[in-house]
């Protein structure tokens, strides 16, 4: 199969185990949409978020290989444990692999590692 | 009184050097094979054609370069490279965790634009209108937050 056509099964395999292993580290949704935006990135990620069932629990990262983009956007709820530093920090290491030409191994580091952030345990008392 | 300098090319010069360079060059010449013989208790090896050991020695040497080679090269040609850099992405969209059917199973056919462009979904029967997020719905939750970056 030549460069740049498609994922293989075994690809297919990690990322939809990465986000498996994601949603059960911190209990939130996780959706990865791989393709190209039509329109402009940000308002087609939303609406890709907004279609997912529960979307303010939801983590949606879009990743455009032909325009070089990656979008994530946070739920309402998820953006409680999940702030957007980060999630910066995470595109960011997507950011690093997608460069290096690791677009699996940079979706499944990015998930993780935006499941890692989210998992922070909620402290139910304070000052 | 002056003494004469003694010349660089005095003969006593000359022999001394070669007296220094004696058992250098002594030791070059009698340096060979040991000249004790075998005992005999030892097996007397039959002789080896030069060509067979040749083969032997290289033979493995090269035998083992190029498995060496082979595996390091062979990795690499079969984990496939699905995405360059360099190269433009022709793949269709893929959505993992998404919605069943994808983006196509959104609304059936032609999801994609669709989703792009929820006006244009106005007075049509056959689409689930509970599937696809409206304009509004999209505003609605402007509290989401996110990044973005390129590469």
């Amino acid at each position: 199969m030549p460069a740049g056509e498609s994922f293989t099964d075994s690809e297919r395999f990690e990322i939809d185990k990465a986000i498996r292993d994601a949603e059960t580290m911190c209990r939130y949704e996780f959706s990865v949409y791989v393709g190209a935006s039509q329109g402009e990135t940000r308002p087609f990620a939303e609406r890709l978020h907004a279609a997912l069932i529960a979307p303010d629990r939801s983590v949606l990262v879009l990743v455009d290989p032909a325009a070089r983009i990656v979008e994530v956007v946070t739920g309402v709820e998820a953006r409680r444990v999940l702030d957007d530093p980060e999630v910066q920090l995470a595109v960011l290491s997507m950011q690093t692999a997608f460069a290096a030409g690791d677009l699996v191994g940079g979706i499944k580091r990015g998930v993780v590692q935006l499941a890692e952030h989210a998992r922070r345990p909620r402290l139910l008392h304070g000052s | 009184m002056n003494h004469a300098p003694h010349s660089p090319h005095s003969p006593a010069r000359r022999v001394a050097r070669l007296l220094a360079l004696t058992p250098a060059i002594a030791g070059v010449l009698l340096a060979g094979p040991a000249w004790a013989s075998a005992p005999d208790s030892w097996e007397s090896q039959p002789k080896v054609n030069l060509l067979y050991a040749v083969l032997l020695l290289g033979g493995i040497a090269a035998g083992l370069f190029v498995l060496i080679s082979l595996l390091v090269v062979l990795p690499g040609m079969v984990h496939h490279e699905s995405y360059q850099p360099a190269l433009s992405w022709r793949g269709g969209p893929e959505w993992f965790g998404g919605p069943r059917g994808g983006v196509e199973g959104l609304d059936g056919a032609a999801g994609l634009e669709k989703l792009n462009d929820p006006a244009g979904l106005e007075g049509r029967d056959d689409v689930s209108r509970q599937a696809i997020p409206s304009a509004e719905d999209a505003r609605d939750h402007a509290d989401r937050g996110g990044a973005s970056a390129r590469w």
